[in-house]
C-alpha cells in the first residue's frame, strides 16, 4: 500500500509539469493563432527605407490608410515604424544594403504576411494623380496573397496625401477580400511549410541508403511518411538528390485534428524528427518561420 | 371559436409562415442592381423592385440590392465578390434561423440607410408586372459585421 501511494505521488509530480497553470487555464477554449501582418512601403534600389517614411508624407498616408482598413475589419497589424525604431534602437541592422535591411525588419518583426505599398505620383497639366500597387506576400514561402492597383484619378490639387488616400480607398476593400479568400483556403486546406532534409558533413547516410525494417531507400521512406502525414495528403516534392530532399509545399493543419489545439511548423517538425529517429538515425531540427530544416547526423 | 377551428388555425399559421420563408429563401437573386457610388462602408445602388403596389416594390428592390451584395457581388464597386458566396440556396438552407430573421422579420431593413424611388408611380411591364427603380444606400460595413458576429462568414484572418 505504501508503495502504491508513493508511486501515485511520483506520477502526480511528473504530470504536474505538463498540467496547465490555474492562472492561464482557459477551460479548454482555444483561440486560433492569427497571422501577424505588417504593412511596409516599397523602396527602390538604393533608397533608404529608414528615411522613406519620414520624408515622404504620401507613402506614410498610404501605409496608414491600409492599416486603417485592417483595423476596420477588426484586425491589428504589426506597426512598421515602431519595429523600425526598435530595430534602430537595438542596432539590429548589420548591413548597408537596403534590400537586406527590409528583409531584416520583416524577419525581426516575426510577421507572417507583409503588405507592400508602392506609391507613384504622376504630375501633369491635366491634373495630378497617384497610382498605388498593393501586394501581400506570405513572408516565409513568398506565396502571393493579394495584388491590386489603385488609382486616385486626376485632380487639380497639390495635396498628394489626399490623392494617395483616394487611391487606397479605391482598392483596399477588394484587396482585403482577396486576402480573406486565401486565408479561408489556408483554414480549409492547411498552411504551407517547406521541409528541407539534408545530411551532416560527417554523416555516413545518403538518400539512397536502404534503411529501416523494410530496407527501402531513405528518400522513399520520407515520401511515404509525408504522404500519410501531410494535411489532406497535400505535399509537393521539389527535388531529391543523394544529399538533399526538398518538399517545397507541405500542408499542415492550423488546428491539431485530435486535440483541437493550435498546430504549428514546430509540432510538425517534431513528428518528422520522431519518424527519422524510429528509422535508427540521428536527426537535428531547426525551424525558421515556415521552413523546417532537418539534418541527419 | 370551437376546438376544431382552433386546431385548424394552430396548424395553418406555422404552415403559412414556413411557406413564406421557403418562398423568400428559394427566390432567385435578381441581377437588376447597378452600382451608383460608394464611400467608406457605404454602397449606393439602383435596384429594380417588383410588386403589386409601391411599398411592396420598394421592399423587393431593397431585398434585391442586399441579395446581390451577399450572393453575387457588385461589379464596379469594391465589393466585386459576393460577401457570403455564390450558392445562395445552399447558404440560406444552412443558416435557416439567420435568414428567417433577416427576410421574414425584416432584419435586412436595419442595413438600409435610405431607399428613394426614382419615379412617383410604378411602371407597367410586359406581362402585367409592375416595377419601380429605387436608389438604395446600404451600410455594408454593418452588414458584414453582423454576418461575422453571427458566424455566417469568417472574420478577417484565420
Amino acid at each position: 500500500m505504501r508503495h502504491l501511494i508513493l508511486s501515485i505521488s511520483v506520477l502526480l509530480l511528473i504530470f504536474k509539469g505538463y498540467s496547465q497553470n490555474s492562472s492561464t487555464n482557459s477551460g479548454g477554449q482555444v483561440q486560433t493563432v492569427q497571422p501577424k501582418i505588417m504593412v511596409i512601403p516599397y523602396t527602390k534600389e538604393g533608397e533608404d527605407i529608414r528615411t522613406i517614411l519620414e520624408e515622404d508624407v504620401s507613402r506614410r498616408i498610404a501605409v496608414t490608410k491600409i492599416k486603417e482598413a485592417f483595423d476596420s475589419r477588426g484586425f491589428t497589424t504589426v506597426d512598421f515604424t515602431a519595429k523600425l525604431k526598435a530595430a534602430k534602437d537595438n542596432n539590429v541592422f548589420t548591413s548597408d544594403n537596403q534590400t537586406d535591411l527590409k528583409a531584416q525588419i520583416i524577419q525581426m518583426s516575426g510577421a507572417d504576411v507583409y503588405v507592400q505599398a508602392e506609391v507613384y505620383v504622376l504630375r501633369g497639366q491635366s491634373g495630378n494623380e497617384v497610382k498605388l500597387i498593393l501586394t501581400a506576400y506570405e513572408a516565409s514561402t513568398g506565396n502571393s496573397l493579394s495584388n491590386k492597383v489603385g488609382e486616385s484619378g486626376k485632380w487639380y490639387t497639390e495635396d498628394i496625401g489626399k490623392l494617395a488616400s483616394k487611391a487606397v480607398e479605391a482598392v483596399v476593400e477588394d484587396f482585403l477580400n482577396v486576402m480573406q479568400t486565401k486565408f479561408t483556403d489556408i483554414v480549409n486546406n492547411g498552411k504551407s511549410v517547406i521541409v528541407e532534409i539534408s545530411f551532416d558533413a560527417n554523416s555516413q547516410q545518403k538518400m539512397s541508403s536502404e534503411i529501416g525494417p523494410d530496407g527501402l531507400p531513405l528518400s522513399d521512406q520520407l515520401e511515404q511518411w509525408m504522404e500519410k502525414n501531410a494535411y489532406k495528403n497535400n505535399y509537393h516534392v521539389q527535388g531529391t538528390t543523394d544529399v538533399k530532399m526538398i518538399f517545397d509545399d507541405v500542408r499542415i493543419p492550423l488546428k491539431d485534428q485530435a486535440t483541437g489545439n493550435n498546430y504549428n511548423p514546430n509540432k510538425f517538425a517534431l513528428e518528422i524528427f520522431k519518424f527519422i529517429k524510429s528509422l535508427g538515425l540521428q536527426p537535428a531540427k531547426d525551424i525558421k518561420g515556415s521552413t523546417i530544416y532537418i539534418t541527419i547526423k | 371559436m370551437n376546438m376544431k377551428k382552433f386546431h385548424f388555425y394552430i396548424f395553418l399559421i406555422p404552415l403559412l409562415f414556413s411557406c413564406q420563408l421557403v418562398q423568400a429563401q428559394k427566390k432567385t437573386v435578381s441581377a437588376e442592381v447597378n452600382f451608383l457610388s460608394e464611400s467608406t462602408g457605404i454602397i449606393s445602388v439602383r435596384s429594380i423592385g417588383y410588386g403589386k403596389n409601391k411599398a411592396e416594390a420598394i421592399d423587393n428592390a431593397e431585398i434585391n440590392a442586399i441579395d446581390v451584395l451577399l450572393f453575387r457581388g457588385l461589379p464596379e464597386s469594391t465589393q466585386k465578390d459576393p460577401i457570403i458566396g455564390i450558392n445562395s440556396d445552399e447558404i440560406k438552407s444552412k443558416n435557416k434561423d439567420y435568414f428567417e430573421n433577416f427576410y421574414v422579420a425584416k432584419q435586412y431593413k436595419s442595413f438600409i440607410m435610405s431607399a428613394l424611388p426614382t419615379t412617383e408611380d410604378l411602371i407597367k411591364n410586359k406581362g402585367g408586372k409592375k416595377s419601380i427603380a429605387v436608389d438604395v444606400k446600404i451600410n455594408v460595413k454593418a452588414l458584414r459585421m453582423d454576418l461575422e458576429n453571427k458566424n455566417i462568414i469568417r472574420k478577417f484572418g484565420f
